[in-house]
């Protein structure tokens, strides 16, 4: 079982030691996540972050207005929209580290009130956790989390879908998606043979 | 398009997809088949002539394996720093050994893909060498389209 995004998260900041996950000595698939995580995190604390294209910021601040506007049930969370879009604007890797940071320290606080009532705060899923549930791929249910609804243009711009990536993830496939993969190659292939 | 050149785009689909479908379909399956699949689509987009075709076709092939084979050296060798920097007691001697593989493989790749490249556009004009980029550019987004689609696919049979 590949790790989760919390487990990567915690060992490459340093909550947790690398020897509280055992998987990371067998699987080079998470070794390196945590490596471009490291470097990630690194990257993002970096003064001198260099600029994206200015397409990135036209599609990513347009998602957010849209992403804003079209959930007007979910005010509680507008403040958190708010502090985030700064972040988004400023760096794409701040933005990634951000998103990560944010739902974690928010979700879930209890507080006590006097009455003895207890009041429970509920963070938005994350976007991996809409995913199916035979999404285990780390590396997919991570990129998930960073990018959210950002189109493949976007996270182009953004470096977060380089050149073999579709490659990558096929290594992470399951049987039966390799099997459909397989079949819809094979029916490309016929087509483009016609 | 040229039928003996189409037939070996048939044979390509054929030798890609054939056997998988008793023994199941492997990752490195796939891959030959996204490589038969780039072929076919880089012939219908750039219009390779059937002049440029057998000249063509190995070249590319090249060039995806050139890339291929960087990207697998690199991964190979962050594995044994990974465990350099992991050990009880880090050898520092192994790990300079390493990192000046690193650099090698790194400025090999780069080379031997900008060789590659040359001996790609050598066979093309200009506007095709145009259209390469930007084909490479949108065959990997329709990979990656086909990959999300054979798992959304799945999940329904399930």
């Amino acid at each position: 079982m590949h790790l989760t995004p919390d487990q990567l998260v915690d060992i490459a900041d340093g909550t947790q030691p690398e020897s509280s996950a055992p998987h990371l000595a067998e699987c080079a698939a998470c070794r390196q996540q945590l490596i471009d995580l490291r470097a990630m995190m690194a990257a993002a604390t970096d003064v001198d972050v260099p600029e994206p294209s200015p397409l990135f910021w036209a599609h990513l601040s347009s998602r957010v207005a849209e992403a804003v506007s079209a959930e007007p049930a979910r005010t509680g969370w507008n403040w958190w929209l708010r502090v985030a879009t700064p972040f988004a604007l400023a760096t794409a890797a701040a933005l990634a580290i951000a998103f990560v940071a944010t739902t974690r320290l928010i979700a879930p606080h209890t507080t006590e009130s006097p009455s003895g009532v207890t009041f429970v705060a509920e963070r938005p899923p994350l976007p991996s956790e809409t995913l199916a549930p035979e999404v285990t791929d780390p590396s997919l249910l991570m990129m998930a989390d960073l990018v959210g609804n950002i189109d493949f243009d976007s996270a182009r711009e953004a470096g977060l879908a380089s050149r073999g990536s579709a490659e990558h993830a096929v290594t992470h496939m399951t049987e039966g998606e390799l099997q459909q993969l397989h079949d819809l190659l094979q029916h490309e292939l016929n087509k483009s043979s016609d | 398009m040229a039928q003996g050149r189409q037939g070996q785009g048939r044979g390509a689909a054929a030798e890609a997809g054939g056997p998988l479908d008793q023994a199941g379909v492997t990752p490195a399956e796939i891959q030959r088949m996204f490589d038969s699949y780039a072929l076919m689509q880089a012939q219908d987009q750039l219009k390779i002539t059937d002049e440029q075709f057998p000249q063509f076709l190995p070249r590319f092939k090249t060039l995806q394996d050139v890339r291929r084979k960087a990207l697998q050296d690199r991964a190979r060798i962050l594995n044994e720093l990974r465990q350099l920097v992991n050990a009880p007691q880090p050898d520092e001697t192994q790990m300079k050994d390493r990192l000046k593989a690193l650099a090698d493989v790194d400025a090999r790749a780069a080379d031997e893909a900008r060789k590659a490249q040359d001996a790609v556009d050598q066979v093309l004009d200009v506007r095709q060498q145009a259209k390469f980029r930007v084909f490479e550019e949108n065959m990997e987004r329709r990979k990656l389209e086909l990959v999300t689609r054979a798992r959304q696919a799945n999940r329904k049979q399930q």
